[in-house]
């Protein structure tokens, strides 16, 4: 895997208007932004109505992050017997969700790179987020790399937005969090069906790992109910449910088969909930505590 | 391979433990209008385990529902579904671009010798065995394992493909080093011809196709396949139930949920031995397990299947049976296919152009009295309005 350390301050720095359902195809480099590779007819769209019939049964995962439209366009040198490069521009209708399909399906290992973890290039496919969109440039066929990546960064040169960690992870502590980790799961999160909106990071607390979720539930009652469910589910799957007094009536601590120590906690429309397999469960408590916290603080900010 | 006692004892101590904890966690819950899953709230009446087939000429005994991990990737969901007997996952390289496989191995620490996985690679027929090998090597890195039970084709299209020299090669090499057992693939369409090809090729042990209530064109494959010895997994098992999710079930006259009837009715046929269902949440899991418990009669078939013509009476299967028999020459497949991206995908723009982009011969404009197109379509699709519908919108 290679990353673009070089490529991503030059996407962040050029400002492009906000791109409409047009725009997106518009986006695209004409023929000759990359020397020797032309745009080959006319892009394809697709809706979420017919995603299916590009990508198949990958257009679940889109769909499941908001997925709102996709332009399609083919590149090839003259003679085409370099075979073809396709860039496809999915707008997923906020940063968060560009942010969120990204990671799902960014390549394990080494991400984070002087603080550069938007961007991937891997065997032929090159990938970013920016702004609403999230942008997959494929040269599988072609095999032509550098090429892949130099059409991936004119289409960022192209698109609006920032690639700066949308701004919901400000609600995470900053203090002990491992870079690189933050994820957003739009659905299912935990692999519970009320567990959505999730923002997540990993934190080192002492010599162990711990993960946080933070879910934002739309409303106080939504997570309230989506805290009483999980309560439900843990007092049969897990041992030792048992409620925390340092965080609150509305808390609780588990030992949970898979994730190890775990506390939920809820407040307002959040839910909270670490876990570690390794930490202890006083660890666990402070990394919640601390994120309860921080949500008390910024709700107390003049506004 | 399979500890079954094992996950019996642990089904059954999951549901004991969900029969004692019903009662307390819905006194509690009661007041928030909130429903625990199936199997958590002690409704499931299944007592005797899951089921298990026989996967053709593999021999493996597979569980009737296993896991598809497209989005599927939790751990804690997926040890929920080995404890209750699921023993067969179905992943593929690019789910996820490789996390999909990242996320089954680490789900699966520990406890691989218990299940079957079956993953996927790409060819086009022309596709060098040393590429292929390389994918399955990435695969099985991703992974966490030195061997996958099944390798299949991903979407197999054409007989080039099936009858690839360059594949078979592939995967004997890989049989011989021991990290492959059968030999498999996946089918989204032309599913009579692709199977028949895979058949009379002798060279594969299972087949994929996408196979369900509304797409029962597909049934005559599934039999040959499984006559011939192959092992059948079935996938998108439960599109009929997207199809009637409009309406609540008692409205369309069944007495269970459609997801549940669609995962009974593919079960009904014996050819099939396993369906693979993404379940991305227990509640997801708990409901499709708790569907297993009781068969579909004959008469929820019927309701069932009634319920679904009236919902497609007009919908194209794209079957193609009417692709060149009009004999004034209107192109009815396009048209049908225009409507389709029309009604069916809400994209106007596109159905617009293409239909404008036939020559007026082609058009619906051209359509006589004959009526020939409506007696070939084998589903009993209204052609002749739909067509006048088309011109009227499109035109």
């Amino acid at each position: 895997m290679r990353l673009w350390p070089n490529l991503l301050p030059t996407l962040l720095l050029l400002a492009v208007p906000e791109a409409t359902g047009a725009a997106r195809t518009t986006a695209l480099p004409p023929s000759g932004a990359v020397a020797g590779w032309s745009l080959q007819r006319e892009p394809r769209r697709f809706t979420p109505a017919n995603l299916y019939e590009y990508i198949d049964g990958a257009a679940d995962l889109f769909l499941a992050y908001g997925f709102s439209e996709l332009a399609a366009g083919e590149y090839a040198k003259a003679g085409g017997e370099s075979g073809t490069i396709t860039v496809d521009i999915y707008d997923m209708g906020s940063p968060l969700h560009a942010f969120g399909v990204f990671v799902s399906e960014r390549p394990a290992g080494p991400k984070a790179l002087a603080g550069i973890m938007q961007t991937y290039s891997s065997d032929g496919l090159s990938a970013f987020w920016k702004g609403r969109y999230y942008v997959k440039v494929s040269a599988v066929e072609a095999g032509d790399n550098s090429a892949a990546e130099a059409l991936a960064a004119a289409t960022g040169k192209r698109l609006p937005g920032s690639a700066e960690l949308p701004a919901e992870f400000k609600r995470l502590p900053a203090k002990g969090r491992v870079r690189g980790t933050e994820r957003y799961v739009r659905k299912d999160a935990l692999g519970h069906r009320l567990l959505t909106d999730v923002i997540s990071a990993d934190y080192r607390v002492g010599s162990a790992v711990a993960s946080l979720h933070l879910a934002d539930l739309a409303t106080p009652r939504q997570a309230q109910q989506a805290w009483q469910k999980l309560r439900a589910f843990e007092s049969q799957a897990g041992e030792g449910l048992a409620a925390v007094n340092r965080l609150g009536s509305a808390s609780f601590a588990v030992r949970d088969s898979s994730y190890g120590d775990l506390v939920a906690s809820h407040q307002g429309r959040f839910l909270v909930i670490a876990a570690s397999e390794k930490a202890g469960r006083k660890q666990v408590v402070a990394l919640a505590k601390g994120t309860l916290a921080g949500l008390q603080a910024k709700r107390r900010q003049p506004r | 391979m399979q500890d079954q006692n094992r996950a019996e004892l642990s089904r059954r101590d999951f549901l004991a433990r969900a029969a004692a904890g019903a009662a307390a966690a819905a006194g509690a819950m009661s007041g928030m209008g909130l429903k625990l899953p199936a199997a958590l709230a002690g409704k499931v009446k299944k007592q005797t385990g899951m089921d298990y087939r026989v996967l053709g000429r593999t021999g493996l005994k597979v569980s009737e529902l296993s896991f598809g991990t497209i989005r599927t990737g939790n751990e804690a969901v997926i040890h929920r579904g080995l404890d209750l007997g699921i023993n067969f996952l179905d992943t593929a390289e690019c789910y996820r671009e490789g996390n999909g496989e990242i996320d089954l191995g680490r789900a699966l620490k520990g406890r691989r010798d218990r299940v079957f996985v079956a993953t996927k690679w790409h060819t086009d027929g022309k596709t060098p065995a040393a590429d292929l090998l390389k994918s399955l090597d990435e695969s099985l890195q991703r992974l966490s394992m030195d061997h996958v039970d099944i390798i299949q084709i991903h979407g197999a299209e054409n007989e080039a493909q099936v009858n690839s020299d360059e594949l078979w090669a592939a995967f004997t090499t890989a049989k011989q080093a021991g990290k492959v057992r059968f030999n498999g693939l996946s089918v989204h369409g032309n599913h009579l011809a692709i199977i028949r090809a895979a058949v009379k090729s002798g060279r594969y042990d299972t087949v994929l196709p996408s196979y369900n209530a509304i797409s029962t064109h597909v049934g005559p494959g599934v039999r040959e396949a499984r006559e011939a010895g192959l092992g059948v997994i079935v996938m998108k098992a439960l599109a009929p139930a997207h199809r009637l999710r409009k309406a609540p079930a008692q409205a369309q006259g069944l007495q269970r949920r459609p997801y549940q009837l669609s995962i009974q009715w593919v079960l009904a046929d014996r050819n099939v031995s396993t369906i693979i269902v993404d379940m991305p949440t227990f509640d997801e899991l708990e409901e499709d397990y708790a569907a297993l418990a009781t068969a579909m009669t004959q008469a929820e078939k019927e309701a069932f299947e009634a319920a679904l013509a009236r919902n497609t009476a007009s919908v194209c299967h794209m079957c193609g049976a009417c692709t060149g028999q009009c004999p004034a020459g209107v192109r009815v497949a396009d048209i049908m296919r225009f409507v389709l991206y029309h009604d069916g995908y809400d994209d106007r723009d596109r159905a617009v152009s293409l239909y404008r982009a036939l020559s007026a011969g082609a058009s619906a404009a051209a359509c006589g009295d004959c009526a020939r197109c409506q007696v070939v379509c084998p589903w009993g699709v209204c052609v002749r309005e739909q067509l006048e519908k088309a011109h009227a919108a499109l035109a």
